[in-house]
């Protein structure tokens, strides 16, 4: 392609305000609704130790995700990794923090997988985490229901399914109902016992839920951007909805 | 795994509802349907097992068992007696690893194509028929999920041993290909020879072919956690190794085996002639106590020993009440089961979550702001301000300090600097700058980069650091802070910045914004300039350009160039053309805009210069 002779602006874009990245501002308005319900930002290394990442949050020894074929392990650094979710963060929060506490916590991760349209080795997640006495699915559903009225509109429904995760129990699959579609938006469940003594707390005094939302996800949902790899390209373009 | 309908309902007593019906139960209260395939006598169900109960459902016996649990329905349990003989097989363990192995010698069977119910039965499911003999082992893993295997009796010699492999001993499987295999891993060997790779794959060495007249089948347990690193470490991940790495009970053995002799006899005739079982530790059921409270203190619901009862009756549970505290013994199925949080969810989702209440949360947190969060946004909106665009660059780089493993060749390393990936993203998007509509590409990116930490005690000890960092790149040079530095540099401006306003105008602005697939193919820029008189000559030629660019161009039209000369302005515009499904030509682009030249030179109070 040939390089474009610049013409003689008569510098309009000097007035004109710069563009930002999708995921900031669905972050941006992530944070938005969860700052309204009272939520604290809790942020954490990308570079974890296997305890934070996997043993406080109850992920076995032996567990696939720990396999070199899943996870970016640290070369000569044995026992660290490159997170692979934003629940570690949950872990820092919780040793040095007293229930009770609602946090979200916003980050990059990274899987080893193969790309694709729906695949990345690199991610957003948001991960929710409120902590105290008598804490129950009722108040989970309540979070994500008023956060997914805000996010997408107030006619939106969601609904559980059951899953499994390891660091809660019971755990589920969030879907949400946008339009006349159900999109499956996230994971959540009641922190387990095992991730509470990992840290220290009583799982006879608090109980808490935690969830994990996707946000390259909610951002392309938003802007209708059908490949998460467009997002990690510097390509300004993506930056340029509804234009 | 693939479960027919027909098969589900042979383990249920009860009807089953319809399959549409049967596909909303399972989502909602057990696993994901992933697919439902209709046949013209059968229904196909997909089902996405979750790792948790891949030890008891990854059968349709397991499957059927959960669903007669969930509807209520009376359940098949299997009768079996288990085959008797005088003599023994020779067998015996010498690896930890393996829990438990039966082995059962028919005589006088007759190998040969499978009857056509069974055959139609395994390819409903996705299973090919190989002969009589090795369907049958088939249909047992579909059924029970106990994977078994059959040998070639004649081709063993001496005793069948289960223990690890020699340093490199390799074997053919069954489907031909060499495997070298290291010490960790199990194989079933006789005095000679390898014959199996254990709870993987059979060996090429004792396969049963059409001349088979005696077969020792094999009916045993093996250690999860190995068989996984064996199916990983030699890249051979098999319907067996599935089942035995998600910790099917040991307790299956003795139905599958009596279901698997049963069966030959029917498929291949034939007389059991030798048994034997080798069972070092058996299973020891465990109990678990919990109490009502704590299921609610789970789910937030109001339950009734009623209630709860009614669920565990359903999946046939035995337990005791006794104060508040029940005791439940753990089926030999359901070893997932360990504490009072597992009775929630199995309660939970057996009522269904649909009926559980959203409440608000039952107290008022205290917001803590985060420093370095609140730092990054501000320095966002600052920069947005200033004309700067944002970037996400990949994190992972050819080159840095901090290496990983197994990563893709390309990507080894973590990024030491932003550098690289905004000098990249600064040339592309120099060479799209008309498709960004700008004159000048000014951008950033904040993002995490990490380092070797030379101020650990020890050099070359693996010590690293991360931070976060700043990049901003535009036509004067690229410039590269750690947010802190950044900050502080320029706290007087950014404190000024009132995050609060501009992420509002932000949210505002994006609507109901969508963004449009940008193409792949190369665009083509055009300009025009024109003389104009009047203001009111300017809007019309400005109305006429922008129709012309909304129907032909990828985006709007950019006024470019004013000036004044004796009275008159001249305007300039820029117009951008792309196609989504080829590469334009510049004809084709040239006679598109002679249409826009030939509007305006229609009009007398515009020239075109």
């Amino acid at each position: 392609m040939e390089e474009l002779k610049q013409p003689s602006f008569a510098d309009a874009s000097a007035r004109e305000p710069g563009t930002l990245h999708p995921i900031t501002l669905a972050l941006e308005e992530i944070y938005a609704i969860f700052a309204k319900q009272g939520f604290s930002i809790a942020t954490g290394p990308e570079l974890e130790d296997e305890w934070h990442n996997f043993d406080a949050l109850n992920v076995p020894k032996d567990h696939p995700a720990r396999d070199m074929q899943d996870t970016f392990f640290i070369k000569g650094k044995p026992g660290f990794v490159m997170r692979t979710h934003t629940s570690p963060v949950q872990i820092r929060f919780m040793k040095e923090n007293t229930p009770p506490f609602a946090i979200v916590a916003p980050g990059k991760v990274f899987r080893n997988e193969s790309t694709d349209a729906t695949h990345e080795m690199q991610f957003h997640q948001i991960e929710g985490l409120v902590v105290g006495e008598n804490i129950t699915v009722e108040h989970l559903k309540g979070t994500l229901l008023s956060f997914f009225k805000e996010f997408f509109g107030e006619e939106t429904e969601i609904r559980l399914r059951p899953s499994f995760f390891p660091f809660v129990e019971p755990g589920f699959e969030v879907d949400a109902r946008v339009g006349d579609r159900w999109l499956e938006i996230g994971g959540a469940g009641m922190v387990h016992p095992h991730v509470f003594e990992a840290v220290g707390y009583d799982p006879k005094q608090v109980t808490g839920f935690a969830f994990g939302v996707g946000v390259d996800r909610l951002a392309n949902v938003t802007f209708g951007i059908s490949d998460v790899r467009l997002g990690y390209q510097g390509d300004l373009r993506i930056n340029q909805w509804g234009k | 795994m693939k479960y027919s309908y027909n098969w589900l309902q042979s383990h249920i007593q009860d009807p089953l509802p319809s399959a549409e019906a049967l596909k909303e139960i399972i989502i909602f209260h057990a696993f994901e349907v992933e697919e439902i395939e209709t046949l013209a006598t059968d229904t196909i169900f997909d089902i996405k097992v979750l790792p948790d109960r891949a030890g008891d459902c990854l059968s349709h016996y397991g499957m059927a068992r959960e669903i007669a649990g969930l509807l209520d329905l009376n359940f098949n349990d299997i009768t079996y007696t288990l085959p008797t003989a005088i003599l023994d097989v020779p067998i015996a363990i010498e690896a930890k690893d393996c829990l438990r192995y039966s082995a059962i010698r028919i005589d006088e069977v007759t190998v040969g194509p499978s009857p056509a119910w069974l055959v139609k039965k395994l390819e409903d499911v996705g299973q090919r028929s190989i002969n009589n003999v090795v369907d049958a082992t088939n249909f047992i893993l579909l059924d029970l999920g106990q994977p078994t295997h059959a040998f070639d009796a004649e081709k063993i010699k001496g005793t069948i041993t289960v223990r690890y492999a020699a340093p490199d001993e390799a074997i053919t499987t069954l489907s031909g290909e060499e495997k070298v295999l290291k010490d960790t891993m199990m194989v079933i060997a006789d005095d000679e020879k390898v014959l199996a790779i254990a709870g993987v794959k059979g060996g090429k060495a004792a396969e049963v072919t059409t001349q088979t007249t005696s077969i020792i089948l094999e009916v045993a347990n093996f250690d999860a956690a190995n068989v996984r690193k064996t199916s990983r470490g030699i890249n051979l991940v098999t319907d067996a190794s599935k089942r035995f790495e998600n910790n099917v009970s040991p307790h299956v053995v003795e139905a599958a085996r009596s279901k698997l002799v049963g069966l030959i006899a029917i498929l291949a005739g034939g007389s059991v002639s030798a048994v034997s079982d080798l069972y070092p530790s058996p299973h020891i059921d465990r109990a678990i106590s919990f109490t009502l409270a704590d299921i609610q203190r789970s789910l937030g619901i109001s339950i009734g020993d009623l209630e709860l009862t009614k669920v565990m009756d359903r999946y046939g549970y035995t337990y005791e009440k006794s104060d508040a505290f029940y005791t439940l013994e753990v089926p030999y199925w359901r070893q997932d089961i360990t504490g009072a949080h597992d009775m929630a969810e199995e309660f939970g989702r057996v009522i269904g979550y649909d009926t559980i209440e959203a409440k608000a949360i039952p107290f008022t947190p205290t917001i803590i702001l985060n420093d370095q969060y609140e730092k990054i946004r501000a320095i966002k909106f600052y920069l947005k301000n200033k004309g700067y665009s944002e970037v996400m660059t990949y994190s992972l780089r050819k080159k840095g300090e901090v290496a990983i493993s197994y990563g893709p060749k390309d990507k080894s390393y973590l990024r030491s600097t932003l550098a690289d990936g905004i000098k990249e993203s600064y040339d592309l998007n120099r060479l799209n700058a008309p498709l960004l509509g700008s004159s000048e590409i000014k951008e950033f990116e904040i993002g995490t980069v990490f380092m070797e930490d030379n101020s650990a005690s020890v050099p070359g000890s693996g010590a690293t650091k991360e931070q976060m960092n700043i990049i901003i790149a535009d036509k004067t040079g690229i410039t590269e802070l750690g947010v802190e530095e950044y900050y502080a540099a320029h706290k007087d401006e950014l404190i000024e910045v009132d995050v609060a306003a501009f992420a509002k105008k932000e949210l505002e602005n994006i609507g109901t914004a969508t963004f449009k697939a940008w193409s792949p193919y190369p665009y083509i820029v055009r300009d025009i300039a024109v003389w104009v008189e009047h203001d009111s000559d300017k809007s019309s030629l400005a109305n006429i350009v922008d129709e012309f660019a909304e129907k032909n161009c990828v985006r709007p039209a950019v006024l470019f160039d004013t000036f004044t000369k004796e009275g008159k302005t001249s305007v300039a515009y820029r117009f951008v053309f792309q196609s989504q499904e080829k590469t334009l030509t510049d004809e084709e682009v040239e006679k598109q805009f002679q249409v826009l030249v030939a509007e305006i030179a229609t009009h007398s109070n515009m020239q075109i210069r």
